[in-house]
């Protein structure tokens, strides 16, 4: 399974019994004394609240593997079927996180300050999220997607990950040419209507978007499958710890760590910046002088690329997605799966990476750092990129069937 | 592939990876106890109709207050 296929399985796990696989004791140890002794680490060696950033990121892990929250899948069972369940539980995530970052953005509390996730409106987030979206859809996940999966011991989005880190690299070194291109600097709905008057825009439109996927969905289907949040009561401390987790529990679980993250790190989740730094590090660690890049010359990337990986935020908390995932497969039972690596999988698994790298790049951020927190934090660029990101993931299904991966239209996977 | 070579796989890659984040920590500067938690406190300053350059050292938005750019936000 991969998250590709993570609204569909959910849906199903909903309706079987809860937990049957043996919890796997020794992934959990090993795993439970790496994430203290992380921690600790942090907490000696690096000032400030990086422990915590990294324990967030423990937990958005976890919440995305246990409620099985993927956006690749998502997107393609929509565009395919119709189904529409995963994206409506994004769009409540949206909807949701809007409701808890505009006051802070908007400064209803002047004692705590955070930062939005603003970018400019141009041609480089329009070509980068299309080329994400694409990338999505080879690839098998998305930026959440491909750390859980991969903390999942999933070994093709290894594959995915690697490229991943290879394109976001390669995408640094291209981005201030992209930013030559057209473009209309960064655009504030916050600042530009004031915060509440912003957030109940924002809120009509995710109501209308929800309204219309569930009209797509009954016209196709004749009913609407529901955003799960109920289990029986007698299994709840079991679905907690092992899974399988209703969608519900996953939005309010990643919306709540996001405003967690807001308010330890000062600025929104975010993924993929780090991939970058990875690759800059790894370039210069082989002879490479990524410092010369206009990208990495001056400002945060200039400063986190002569520091310690374990300085930079996002970094920390990435690291404790694919832990807390790994933590979570480990408890549900469900880590590193067996599966058939073909060489159509290997080849989308490294176009795949490397559209997504170079897209986010592009893009200011992948579906989280730039599309669910652009649009919370009232940016601009989040809008288009959800819309070019989409139509990217249309042609990324349409490959997929030109690549013999998937089935044709209209024919059941 | 059978599940003890992915096991195998998985754990040699997070191996790896511990030991060059470790190799990293040990060959950069660590950034000095104030300057970190000062990278904590992002600021926001949303000044009505104001544009941004279209540069890619933003800092959410426009905290380049206090002189510094400090976060990897929109990055």
């Amino acid at each position: 399974m991969d998250e590709t296929s993570a609204p569909r399985v959910n849906s199903l796990q909903m309706q079987s019994a809860s937990h049957t696989h043996p919890v796997d004791q020794n992934a959990v140890l090993t795993v439970s004394l790496a994430i203290l002794g992380i921690s600790l680490l942090l907490q000696e060696s690096i000032a400030g609240m990086q422990y915590l950033t990294f324990l967030i990121g423990v937990g958005l892990g976890i919440t995305l593997l246990h409620a099985a929250f993927g956006f690749s899948g998502s997107w393609r069972l929509f565009i395919r079927e119709q189904d529409g369940t995963g994206i409506r539980a994004q769009l409540l995530l949206l909807g949701i996180t809007s409701l808890l970052f505009f006051p802070i953005l908007g400064q209803v509390f002047p004692s705590f300050q955070a930062g939005a996730a603003l970018a400019p409106v141009g041609t480089s987030v329009m070509v980068g999220a299309f080329l994400f979206g694409i990338g999505m859809q080879l690839g098998g996940g998305c930026g959440s997607g491909t750390l859980y999966t991969m903390g999942q011991g999933q070994v093709d989005m290894l594959i995915t990950l690697a490229f991943f880190i290879v394109g976001a690299t390669v995408g640094t070194a291209h981005l201030h040419w992209w930013l030559s291109l057209p473009g209309y600097g960064s655009f504030s709905v916050i600042g530009q209507f004031g915060w509440w008057q912003a957030l109940l825009v924002q809120l009509v439109i995710l109501a209308a978007l929800y309204g219309l996927v569930r009209f797509l969905e009954f016209r196709r289907h004749g009913k609407i499958n529901p955003v799960e949040w109920q289990v029986p009561r007698h299994e709840i401390a079991q679905r907690l710890t092992h899974g399988h987790w209703p969608l519900w529990w996953g939005v309010l679980g990643l919306a709540a760590l996001n405003l967690a993250t807001l308010m330890v790190t000062g600025h929104p989740w975010s993924i993929t910046y780090a991939f970058g730094l990875w690759g800059a590090k790894m370039w210069a660690a082989v002879g490479g002088d990524p410092g010369s890049w206009a990208y990495w010359s001056s400002g945060y990337p200039a400063q986190s690329l002569n520091s310690s990986t374990l300085a930079d935020t996002t970094s920390v908390m990435d690291f404790g997605i694919i832990l807390g995932a790994l933590l979570a497969a480990a408890l549900a039972g469900r880590f590193a799966p067996a599966m058939k690596l073909t060489r159509t999988r290997v080849l989308t698994a490294v176009a795949g990476g490397l559209l997504l790298g170079y897209g986010a790049r592009l893009g200011f951020g992948c579906n989280i750092g730039a599309l669910v927190g652009g649009i919370t934090s009232g940016s601009l660029h989040g809008w288009l990129w959800m819309v070019a990101g989409f139509c990217g993931g249309i042609a990324g299904v349409h490959l997929r069937i030109w690549l013999k991966v998937d089935k044709p239209m209209g024919m059941q996977q | 592939m059978k599940q003890n070579q992915t096991r195998m796989i998985v754990a040699t890659a997070i191996t790896a990876a511990a030991i060059a984040v470790a190799v990293d920590h040990t060959r950069q500067r660590l950034p000095e106890p104030e300057e970190q938690l000062a990278s904590q406190e992002a600021v926001i300053i949303i000044d009505e109709g104001e544009e941004l350059p279209v540069e890619t050292d933003m800092d959410c938005g426009k905290p380049v207050a206090r002189g510094r750019r400090d976060s990897p936000c929109s990055l």
